[in-house]
């Protein structure tokens, strides 16, 4: 990734877009400082995410939460998912004991489309896009501002992409929550996205509206993504 | 034209401690010689189950055919469902090949690529291994890997998505199969990858007269490649038609859902449609956000003070 610069709005969802290996994952991780950045800044409310020490960053930790693509690798499977969703209040210490946080894991499971009764199930029980709903629960848990979608809806059959994408819409009306949603997909962005950033190999190729790059794909990249796009 | 293969009443069923369940219920569908006839329907839909029934895959128990038939016309009629297994180990790889959406898995993590394939070849055909790899190399150019040479003494995990599903087509088509069935294979990899894979098909399925089954959760890929499709739905098939009559004019609420529920780059909507929708209400709608109201979101998100309460 080299030389890429843009801002995202409060309440917005901002695209990330480009093929694999463009550095869209990259950049989203070195968001939630996942990953180290070599050089440049991130500015999060005002503040230069790279330089706070381990412990300063940690309420912004818990602030920028990130779902990832594979619903199959981000829980354990040994774990009981309502206890997934316990364990990163425990570790920020939210709420007064388990008790209200097992109450509120349960609350979180409703209010993404599961229910009271599969707290105590494990992974495997549940569907792709179940799973992708849990790992939203376990990151809504921590009332998070800022969710960084990375690929979240690629491995789902289309009909339940629409059902999470429909999630995700809800969830920002309801939370006023901002995302970046990182995905290869041109279609999944216009329908997600306010404004997007289009990478190729690390560098820039398009930033703005969806309906502008859209319309006038002036980048031979640009154009190549929409083409490939099924059915259109 | 000359059917290839046809399937007539085919019921397969799943028994478990819960009890017995209907995966394929009554299905009968017909392919001709060089069509490409798409299955599209959602995960646990029947789509997969019946393809393996095909190759005689499915592990019996739990899985068991319950009723039908399953001919395959190559020259002379065959029902692969009553054949001995030696019989089906001839068709299978040889005469009918398949290809999986996880080339990651499909592979063997320990051998070279080339070794997978030239294995393929030697276990169907009387070659030496010089001849099977001399063989493989030259279905390394044909499905356009780069560097065939490398390819074929690279490891899985060291070439790409895309590369590894080249490798199972190559594998697929070394024997010149009448039949490729592909299952889910463009499903994990980049939309502009998965065109490349697409355009290759394509193209390998116009040079040598191959019928393809491909099988896809997804009716823009379906409608990028096949001739016909079939939509399976709870184990039934609840329609068919040529990919532009089920496009165009969906007719079961179930497909009208399947259509409805793909984003597209022309138009946002305030809800995705999904296929509960339609099952609820044929008719059903989304509204689409007009360009105003689009503007005006911007505009919002533009001024924090307005939106941001953190």
């Amino acid at each position: 990734m080299n030389d890429v610069s843009f801002d995202i709005f409060p309440g917005e969802t901002f695209g990330l877009a480009g093929e694999s290996g463009c550095g869209k994952t990259t950049l989203g991780r070195t968001i939630a400082r996942l990953t180290e950045a070599h050089a440049g800044e991130i500015w999060y409310k005002g503040v230069d995410l790279q330089k706070l020490s381990e412990e300063a960053f940690l309420p912004y930790r818990r602030e920028i939460q990130v779902v990832f693509q594979d619903p199959y690798s981000s829980l354990n499977p040994r774990m009981g998912i309502g206890e997934a969703i316990v364990e990163p209040m425990q570790v920020h210490k939210f709420h007064e004991n388990d008790r209200a946080r097992r109450e509120k894991a349960i609350e979180l499971l409703e209010t993404v489309g599961l229910q009271a009764d599969h707290f105590q199930r494990y992974p495997h029980e549940f569907s792709g896009g179940q799973r992708q709903r849990i790992c939203v629960a376990r990151a809504l848990a921590l009332q998070p501002r800022f969710l960084i979608c990375d690929e979240m809806v690629s491995a789902l059959d289309v009909s339940v992409q629409a059902t999470v994408l429909n999630l995700l819409m809800d969830l920002q009306e309801k939370f006023g929550l901002t995302y970046l949603f990182i995905s290869h997909d041109l279609s999944v962005i216009k329908q997600m996205c306010d404004r997007l950033l289009i990478m190729n190999q690390g560098q820039t190729e398009a930033l703005g509206y969806p309906e502008d790059i859209y319309k006038n794909p002036e980048r031979e990249y640009v154009k190549r993504l929409m083409e490939a796009i099924p059915g259109e | 034209m000359k059917k290839l293969l046809e399937i007539n009443n085919l019921s397969i069923e799943f028994n478990s401690d819960r009890g017995t369940t209907r995966a394929v219920d009554t299905i009968s569908l017909s392919l001709d010689k060089g069509e490409t006839l798409g299955i599209v329907g959602e995960s646990g839909s029947g789509k997969s189950v019946t393809a393996l029934s095909i190759m005689r895959l499915l592990p019996s128990p739990p899985a068991k055919i319950v009723s039908g038939e399953i001919l395959f016309h190559q020259p002379e009629t065959l029902n692969l469902l009553s054949l001995p297994e030696k019989g089906i180990e001839r068709i299978r790889g040889a005469e009918i090949a398949m290809i999986f959406q996880e080339p990651m898995t499909s592979l063997n993590p320990v051998f070279r690529c080339g070794h997978q394939v030239t294995e393929a070849i030697q276990l169907h055909q009387k070659t030496s291994f010089a001849e099977a790899k001399a063989l493989t190399l030259k279905l390394f150019e044909r499905v356009k890997l780069p560097d065939p040479t490398r390819i074929f003494n690279a490891y899985p995990h060291q070439i790409s998505g895309g590369q590894k599903q080249r490798v199972m087509i190559a594998m697929a088509m070394s024997c010149n199969p009448s039949l490729l069935i592909a299952d889910e294979p463009t499903t994990a990899l980049d939309v502009t990858v998965q065109k490349t894979i697409l355009d290759l098909m394509r193209e390998l399925k116009e040079e040598s007269g191959l019928s393809m089954l491909f099988i896809s959760h997804d009716l823009g890929v379906i409608s990028e490649i096949c001739d016909r499709v079939v939509v399976m739905f709870q184990g039934k098939i609840v329609e068919e038609g040529s990919v532009e009559k089920i496009l165009r004019q969906p007719e079961h609420p179930y497909t009208r859902g399947l259509v409805a529920c793909r984003p597209s780059l022309k138009r946002k909507l305030w809800r995705m449609p999904t296929v509960p929708d339609f099952l609820e209400n044929a008719q059903f709608e989304s509204r689409v956000v007009t360009p105003a109201e689009t503007q005006n979101r911007q505009k919002k998100a533009a001024n924090p003070g307005a939106h941001f309460t953190g």
